[in-house]
């Protein structure tokens, strides 16, 4: 087993220790468990920091290639942001109920794939694809933010004056979360769609097309279009509470689906980032 | 009459449910199209999949699903979007106006303005006087996350005039990108060409395997030809293999070349509005035509693609045809290179000892000749004449693309981006405190106004202001 897989796997289980933390602490009101858990979750950053630093010295490049490397950025960007968040805000911290899951999940999804190493391939070569990149996993980490906190908004408001909603009480009412969900989705449909520009405009300098209507342009197009909506309904038609925590809950796997599934489902010119061949 | 009808379609248009509904559609739609087969009613994956779907095939045909981005319902869609875009972007141009203005008379008012017009009065406890007040509100505001500035009798936290353009520019900025997109569809040209080592062709259609063109596109204006320099079939720079890599050049009118450069993934050659991609690569066949003595009349450069799963591992691009003088075909030739055997397969490279199979069919089909050359070799025509293998090279097979659009294109994107970050980004707030007398006791009067990216609201500021002010005795609001 390589430093960088070692290093990896302490991160993964700094991860999944938060991640139990943080439902004992809420489970049990312990408010010092749960600010604890954010600490642990911050923490893991630098394991899985110092491994992908291992890796990229090894290979040359950053993790863009491969399932196991996608997964790996995505998870790191969102425990990253949430940690910011909490530590900015520590009455946010209970919302690691809602994203350390998910990070637990992408993670271990990338320990048990294939870490074979992949190399740039010409159809790669380009700075854009750093741009591309750091963009789609900047806007997962918000999307994953703001799923976390409709989360906390759901379960605390079917509960009403019910023990979860005791449990949840350190965190802010309702109307701030609600809040802070819609400008977490604001900042995620802003990364989203620099994420899309910038890959019509690497497409059309790499393959002279800026639009081909590829089934991942596609579906990106149809993330960025479904935060459009709850964009709408929110601002617009002033939706709130619990019904746009649900749009915002089921938005986010869409988006996950996006990153990491179609490649696997669909014949698309963008197999080569998650199978790793040629683009 | 008009004029209501007028209000009606503009508050129809302007709707969010109707933004909302089209969006819905336009995402669904798109969903669709990824899990149903694309393209014209011959091709062979939309036949498969209307073999493997006879119950949804029908409903699929007759909504254009088949075609689904250049359908009609699809476009028409994006036209009703695009209206109701642009009248939304009106509307919240107004709306930026109003508060662009709000907020610069704000940055102007003074203390006998705010006590005119203010939007919440907040009564203070006796004994506090003018700068206490101030003070203690400039702290409640802190503790609520707004941080506020302090003149002479007032406290302030307004927001520039310009943080309130984020919305209408990102919605006009999505106007003008499909309009330009649209712009585009009809002025550009895409296609590929097929060029072999040392040739030029113009740039005009007849040079092209296959073109697309716009309606508007003025091809008479192209006065230009594209050449092939050179060719490496194994390029590496940046420590990266780049693959099959052809040099190619853009001549003006004059001959004079404008742009010389190697092309490969990521490297598109680009001279003014036209871009080269140079996707794939093949061999060519260089033919000379000769009449009866022997003197050649003309050459011909059939270019052939490689295929692992045809014998001898190449395939013509076309056909080569010899018509008479009425034009009609008395003979079709084509050519292909078998190729040198290689772990099982074909070697995608120029053989060691190049050769080519000329194959001579009648118009209908029938063999005439089929034989294997070497350069040099003269094989005799049916009919008269002969053909001269002159030898084999590399072509490259370049996509062009002139779109003139594409800077406009790309700048509408960034202003987007631009408008939507300012959204994001930046508050957009208006608040003017000022110590006024009020008819029993001292108090507070604010102008306020938090329109987005505010870290507080109103009710909380109400509450926070009306504890913290509230002094020895009860405070209270108004």
């Amino acid at each position: 087993m390589t430093l960088e897989i070692i290093l990896m796997w302490v991160a993964l289980t700094f991860y999944v220790t938060a991640t139990v933390m943080f439902v004992f602490g809420v489970t049990f009101t312990k408010t010092v468990l749960t600010r604890r858990a954010v600490l642990v979750a911050g923490l893991g950053l630098a394991p899985q920091i110092a491994a992908l630093a291992v890796r990229w010295a090894r290979l040359g490049h950053g993790p863009y290639i491969g399932y196991y490397e996608v997964a790996n950025a995505l998870t790191l960007c969102t425990v990253a942001l949430f940690v910011i968040a909490a530590w900015r805000s520590p009455r946010l911290s209970a919302t690691g109920l809602g994203i350390m899951p998910v990070a637990v999940l992408l993670l271990g999804g990338a320990m048990l794939a294939s870490k074979a190493d992949f190399p740039i391939t010409a159809g790669l070569a380009s700075y854009w694809l750093f741009i591309h990149v750091a963009f789609a996993n900047l806007a997962f980490a918000a999307f994953a933010a703001s799923f976390g906190l409709a989360v906390i908004h759901v379960v605390r408001q079917r509960s009403k004056t019910g023990a979860w909603a005791r449990r949840l009480e350190q965190l802010p009412v309702q109307d701030i979360l609600d809040d802070l969900t819609a400008r977490f989705v604001l900042a995620g449909f802003l990364l989203w769609g620099i994420m899309i520009v910038s890959g019509a405009i690497w497409a059309n300098e790499s393959w002279g097309r800026y639009w081909t209507w590829d089934p991942i342009e596609t579906w990106s197009l149809v993330v960025w279009i479904i935060y459009a909506v709850y964009l709408h309904l929110r601002f617009t038609l002033r939706w709130r509470g619990q019904r746009l925590a649900w749009f915002a809950i089921v938005a986010m796997p869409i988006a996950l689906f996006c990153l990491v599934g179609i490649p696997t489902v669909f014949n698309t010119i963008h197999a080569g980032y998650i199978g790793g061949s040629e683009l | 009459m008009i004029r209501r009808l007028w209000r009606t379609a503009v508050r129809f248009l302007s709707s969010a449910g109707l933004a909302v509904g089209l969006l819905v559609f336009v995402g669904v739609w798109s969903l669709l199209a990824t899990v149903i087969a694309q393209g014209e009613a011959a091709n062979p994956a939309v036949t498969s999949w209307a073999a493997a779907h006879p119950f949804f095939e029908p409903v699929v045909r007759v909504l254009g699903l088949h075609v689904a981005f250049t359908s009609y319902l699809f476009l028409g869609s994006v036209l009703l979007l695009e209206v109701s875009t642009s009248v939304c972007a009106w509307r919240r141009t107004k709306v930026a106006v109003a508060r662009s203005r709000s907020l610069r008379s704000a940055v102007r008012a003074d203390r006998d303005s705010i006590a005119e017009g203010h939007d919440l009065e907040v009564a203070c406890g006796p004994g506090l006087g003018e700068s206490e007040v101030l003070s203690i509100a400039a702290e409640a505001f802190a503790r609520q996350g707004i941080k506020t500035k302090r003149s002479p009798g007032l406290l302030a936290a307004v927001s520039g005039p310009w943080t309130v353009w984020g919305s209408p520019v990102f919605h006009w900025a999505l106007v003008a990108l499909i309009v330009v997109i649209l712009a585009g569809q009809l002025l550009r040209s895409e296609g590929a060409m097929a060029l072999a080592v040392a040739e030029t062709k113009a740039d005009e259609p007849a040079s092209y395997l296959s073109v697309q063109s716009g309606p508007l596109r003025d091809w008479s204006r192209v006065q230009r030809s594209i050449r092939v320099d050179a060719f490496d079939p194994d390029y590496k720079t940046g420590g990266i293999d780049r693959g099959a890599v052809p040099t190619v050049s853009v001549l003006d009118g004059a001959d004079n070349v404008l742009v010389k450069q190697r092309v490969y993934p990521n490297n598109m050659l680009h001279s003014g509005s036209l871009a080269i991609n140079a996707p794939a690569v093949g061999l060519s066949v260089w033919i000379a035509l000769l009449d009866a003595d022997g003197v050649e009349t003309g050459r011909i450069i059939q270019y052939v693609d490689f295929s692992q799963e045809t014998s001898g591992g190449t395939v013509p691009v076309r056909e080569l045809a010899r018509t008479d003088a009425a034009g009609d075909v008395v003979m079709r030739l084509y050519a292909t290179v078998p190729l040198d055997r290689y772990q099982g397969g074909y070697g995608e490279w120029v053989p060691d000892k190049p050769s080519a199979r000329l194959v001579v069919t009648t118009a209908a089909g029938g063999p005439l000749l089929d034989r294997i050359v070497r350069p040099d070799e003269d094989v005799a025509l049916p009919g008269g004449g002969a053909i001269r293998l002159l030898g084999v090279g590399w072509y490259s097979r370049l996509s062009l693309v002139d779109d003139p659009t594409i800077p406009f294109i790309y700048a509408a994107m960034t202003v987007a981006m631009l408008g939507l970050a300012m959204t994001v980004a930046f508050r957009q707030q208006l608040l003017v405190a000022t110590f006024i007398e009020g008819p029993s006791n001292p108090a507070l009067a604010v102008r306020l106004r938090l329109w987005r990216n505010t870290p507080t609201n109103r009710s909380e500021i109400e509450s926070a202001l009306a504890e913290a002010l509230r002094g020895n005795e009860e405070g209270g609001t108004s």
